[in-house]
């Protein structure tokens, strides 16, 4: 074997599972320390808005539009990784006197670091056909899948934030983003704050200038959306909060990650829509239509990079004569909400969490 | 700076002095030479041929070059062939000439007792330029910003070594 073939079988062999690895090491970190890491995290981030308030009073900085954070590899290389926070105003980007920081996401370096320390051990194996610095080269390949968990580590916190009024704590342009991804390049919106007061129509116009982005990771409150045609959007993500969303029509929509929080919902209908990771909890939902919806705990099937959804929340919600007929919802928690008159037939719940459920009566038939 | 540790690096057999300097100093004159500088690698029994090279001119490939040019079109470049008589091999690498800077460096700056550079301190006022190179007494140090390091290391690009520089705090 010539040193091209070793490289290329320890790629296959000692790599491929190791990054396997590396993924289920992740998850199992910030599911065990998910409580120290999200407190450590707040604690940054009250001291970075502090920071911001104070470089405003000083009139340093104006209103911001954007916090965003980008992992950066030249301090992946120097053994941490410090993830540069920045607070920019509405031209992003482009301005050149932001306020900076670090977050320091230590648990991820940690688990890359075990990950290279495993791959150590096999190198004797190679005679030295593996050098130093493809080792490098590997822990700075695990840095996009990284940052995925750390999306969504930051997104899981982000939900703390909604509850904060940020917007009285420093100056906040209308549309506040929080971002995380690449520095100067690709980075996804974990948190968004939308003060705009915009009608439905201004929001269809956008919607439509778009191109059916402007939905996406959005934040609506306060709209009557009732009886609306909302068919075959892309909503994920996006956070929808005291609206009337009676007899919507939902039906094939992208609604990943979506957040309802106190909306009317009486028979809206989300008939095969992809439902991942949405939370429900507390909606009234009454005779709503979940025909056909997928929306099952963990990662989809054929898609193995990066972390796998949570499971939908129907916590507390009313759902007095939905029909669930042909949902996969496996790992749905339904605990404490109202289940009197709902239809399963097809549905797959396996594993889903019905704790102080009313009117489990339909259930025993699928799931006896 | 050229990462060290690639122990089979294609190395080019010597240069003089002389001929360096008018290498480097027909990038100064207006209109650049544009033929293609030829070297001969030396033989060995296998050859890695890194990205960047530092000897016996800045070398960097094609890939590395595109990277460059993202962020400085205007990048003084010349094309170098090296070719390897053993095994009848050409490569085809760019001499670069980033734009040489003066009065980058603070009064903070660590010298070793023979000049030599021995820690970096960037001014806090200066131009603000993503790939610049540093002419020093003893050495030229190729100096990239933030985010041409971060695209460097996105694009798996083999051979450079990227060290951390500090800049003043306060002007």
């Amino acid at each position: 074997m010539n040193r091209k073939d070793s490289l290329k079988h320890f790629y296959a062999d000692q790599v491929e599972p190791e990054r396997v690895r590396l993924m289920e090491d992740l998850r199992r970190t910030l599911e065990s320390r998910s409580t120290e890491l999200t407190a450590e995290y707040m604690e940054h981030f009250r001291e970075f808005i502090k920071e911001v308030a104070l470089a405003q009073e000083v009139r340093t900085k104006e209103k911001i539009a954007y916090i965003q954070y980008s992992i950066l590899r030249t301090e992946v290389l120097g053994g941490a990784m410090n993830v540069l926070v920045e607070a920019c105003d509405s031209s992003w980007l482009l301005d050149r006197r932001p306020v900076r920081a670090f977050y320091s996401a230590q648990w991820a370096y940690e688990c890359v670091e075990r990950m290279i320390e495993r791959l150590k051990q096999t190198l004797a194996s190679y005679q030295g056909a593996v050098t130093a610095v493809e080792l490098e080269g590997i822990r700075l390949q695990q840095v996009p899948l990284v940052n995925r968990y750390l999306v969504y580590f930051i997104r899981r916190c982000g939900y703390l934030l909604e509850d904060m009024e940020l917007h009285l704590q420093m100056k906040l342009e209308h549309n506040f983003e929080v971002r995380v991804g690449e520095y100067l390049d690709a980075s996804e919106c974990v948190f968004r704050l939308d003060q705009r007061e915009r009608s439905i129509e201004e929001i269809g116009e956008e919607l439509e200038e778009s191109n059916g982005i402007a939905v996406m990771y959005a934040y609506f409150q306060g709209l009557s959306m009732s009886e609306m045609e909302c068919s075959d959007l892309d909503f994920r993500f996006s956070r929808f909060e005291n609206i009337d969303l009676k007899l919507t029509d939902f039906q094939r929509c992208m609604l990943v990650g979506t957040r309802w929080r106190n909306c009317e919902m009486e028979g809206v209908n989300f008939s095969n829509s992809l439902i991942y990771g949405a939370d429900f909890s507390g909606c009234s939902l009454q005779g709503a239509v979940f025909r056909g919806v997928v929306g099952d705990i963990g990662r989809p099937e054929g898609l193995v990079q990066g972390p796998g959804y949570d499971a939908v929340n129907f916590k507390n919600s009313n759902l007095k004569g939905a029909d669930f007929r042909g949902a996969d919802l496996r790992g749905a928690n339904f605990s404490g909400a109202n289940l009197v008159d709902t239809l399963w037939s097809n549905a797959n719940i396996e594993g889903a969490i019905f704790d102080n459920v009313e009117g489990r009566t339909g259930l025993s038939n699928t799931f006896a | 700076m050229a990462d060290l540790r690639w122990i089979h690096r294609a190395e080019t057999e010597p240069v003089g002095e002389l001929q360096r300097r008018v290498w480097s100093q027909a990038f100064q004159d207006s209109n650049i030479d544009l033929r293609a500088i030829s070297l001969n690698v030396r033989g060995g029994v296998h050859v890695d041929y890194t990205d960047y090279m530092e000897h016996p001119i800045p070398l960097v490939s094609d890939r590395l070059l595109e990277v460059l040019t993202l962020y400085q079109p205007r990048l003084k470049r010349r094309a170098a062939v090296l070719t390897d008589r053993e095994r009848m091999t050409q490569e085809i690498y760019w001499a670069i000439h980033p734009p040489e800077l003066a009065n980058v460096l603070s009064p903070h700056t660590k010298r070793r007792i023979d000049g030599s550079l021995e820690q970096i301190v960037l001014r806090r006022e200066m131009v603000e330029v993503p790939l610049f190179q540093l002419v020093d007494l003893r050495e030229t140090v190729m100096i990239v910003n933030l985010a041409l390091a971060e695209s460097i290391l996105r694009r798996d690009i083999t051979g450079v070594r990227l060290v951390k520089l500090e800049q003043e705090l306060t002007a």
